[in-house]
């Protein structure tokens, strides 16, 4: 049976180990209609061996090579390439049927998770790891009393997620050390079950469930995933209404007299930014997204405690109230959230 | 502790929130350095009022020791899953002279914070930093890299406060004669 619908999945990572041997893949599958590539980074010369990528590919920003890549491969195939970390991506602009993740940091990978539960859209996750010859895939369906990734979760696993501090070691993301087959491999069967997904949405086999293969022992494992009741992620799916307006138009006066208070999941809004490498510090109103870095020194620049905002309304705005959304970091597809609702900036024609 | 305090639904939060901050006032009640304040916007908010022996470094560039030091402590509604160590400490005493700390903005360096470490953990690593008993000693990545500079050519001063902060309980027990 092949599928009839038409869908747009999310792929997270896409550049890497992993994702550059996934693409081509979802590329030629029947359905995949759209595809949003998310990827920060660049290509290095230290990823021609491990990743599916050419020489000429070097220095190049990892989605726009492979957009272009998935272009000459399915000309029909919408691709959208955003060169951003996927924490930084606008809510709104990760909304599809489908999202994938091969990705290589732990903070990611929770935000996805966290994006997934609040869209309601089902999402798998594969990782690998060089040294064992080991390969995963994970399936979440959000739904009543379904897994997510961090009810898998424990002390251990918050206390690596990736931090930027100073005073010690800073943010770190360590090598898998997998090899060009091995990404290869996760990514035939991460492309396996999202054929699968196409063809059996809405029961999708892997749901709640992890598929292990140990390539080095030969060795196939799969294990069912539980709902923690303890999970510190409250796993609540959002109804996410349009809001027509544009960010570059409407005040922030004008905003919080229709919705009365302004939040962005995951974001802080911030009046100083204090450089911590030199003192340098930038004042005003603004989202901390993307995580601003010092212009002098490159440092990550940071907010001193009780100077971060999660909610904005008209006492915490006064003295910016007059700045556009826009000036204060606030794009089309934003999710803004005000109590209970959750709106979904949506440019008017 | 009143759970209505907290400005945040998530059950979990507010269980674990109830709990830090009882936890800490029990550390209060046994220590004779420290205070805790609870200001009027919070909870989540928390001031530490250390009464140990520190450096400040005043207007003449003489370093001197000084003895009560504030520290301001936000919990945000998601620390149970990611944290930020600047975001949530303020320095609220001036002219602290340590090498995590700095001189020109209110910023407190404990280093890596795992979401979800307990208030009474976070104290501790505010209290060891104030009294010299943990300080960074590299200059690239301090707050305060003349302090740094001055902490390692006088490393043999520390700590500057060797006091337990939580008051160890005498045993007095007389065996009769």
């Amino acid at each position: 049976m092949t599928p009839t619908k038409t869908h747009h999945i999310v792929v997270a990572g896409a550049g890497g180990n992993t994702g550059s041997h996934l693409l081509p893949h979802l590329a030629r599958m029947t359905g995949v209609t759209r595809l949003t590539l998310v990827d920060p980074d660049s290509y290095e010369q230290s990823n021609l061996p491990v990743q599916n990528i050419e020489s000429q590919d070097v220095g190049r920003a990892k989605v726009e090579a492979q957009a272009d890549k998935l272009r000459r491969i399915n000309p029909a195939l919408e691709v959208i390439a955003l060169q951003q970390r996927v924490e930084d991506v606008p809510r709104g602009l990760l909304a599809c049927d489908l999202m994938l993740s091969c990705l290589d940091s732990k903070v990611s990978r929770q935000h996805l998770n966290e994006t997934a539960f609040r869209l309601s859209t089902p999402w798998f996750d594969c990782g690998v790891l060089g040294s064992q010859n080991l390969v995963r895939v994970n399936g979440y369906v959000p739904a009543q009393d379904s897994p997510c990734l961090e009810c898998g979760w424990g002390h251990d696993e918050y206390a690596t997620l990736e931090q930027e501090y100073l005073c010690g070691a800073g943010a770190r993301t360590y090598p898998t050390m997998a090899s060009s087959a091995l990404g290869a491999l996760a990514a035939s069967l991460m492309a396996i079950e999202v054929a699968k997904f196409l063809r059996d949405e809405p029961a999708a086999p892997l749901a709640g469930r992890q598929l292990v293969l140990d390539a080095e022992h030969h060795i196939v494992q799969v294990t069912a995933l539980r709902r923690n009741p303890w999970c510190r992620f409250d796993h609540r799916s959002w109804m996410v209404e349009p809001w027509n307006c544009r960010p570059e138009s409407i005040t922030v006066a004008q905003a919080l007299a229709q919705l009365g208070s302004l939040r962005v999941e995951g974001h802080r809004f911030v009046a100083q930014l204090i450089c911590p490498g030199c003192s340098r510090s930038i004042e005003g109103l603004r989202l901390n997204r993307p995580l601003p870095r010092c212009p002098e020194c490159n440092r990550r620049m940071v907010t001193a405690g009780f100077g971060a905002l999660e909610r904005l309304d008209s006492t915490s705005a006064n003295g910016s109230s007059q700045l556009t959304l826009a000036q204060i970091g606030l794009l089309p597809g934003d999710i803004v959230s005000c109590g209970t609702r959750h709106r979904r900036i949506v440019e008017a024609a | 502790m009143n759970a209505d305090q907290f400005n945040n639904t998530d059950p979990i939060y507010r269980r674990f929130m109830e709990r830090q901050l009882q936890d800490a006032l029990e550390l209060e009640h046994s220590s004779d350095l420290l205070r805790i304040h609870i200001p009027p916007m919070a909870p989540p908010h928390v001031v530490a009022e250390f009464h140990c022996t520190g450096l400040v470094r005043e207007g003449s560039g003489e370093i001197k020791e000084a003895s009560e030091f504030h520290v301001g402590i936000w919990f945000p509604a998601d620390y149970l899953r990611r944290a930020d160590p600047f975001e949530m400490l303020r320095m609220f005493t001036p002219n602290v002279w340590h090498p995590n700390i700095s001189r020109e903005h209110p910023l407190i360096c404990i280093g890596r914070l795992t979401p979800g470490t307990t208030l009474v953990d976070i104290l501790y690593q505010i209290f060891d930093i104030l009294t010299f008993q943990k300080y960074n000693p590299r200059e690239d990545d301090s707050l305060n890299k003349t302090a740094c500079a001055w902490a390692r050519e006088h490393h043999d001063r520390f700590p500057v406060d060797r006091r337990p902060l939580k008051r160890r309980p005498l045993d007095l027990e007389v065996q009769p004669l």
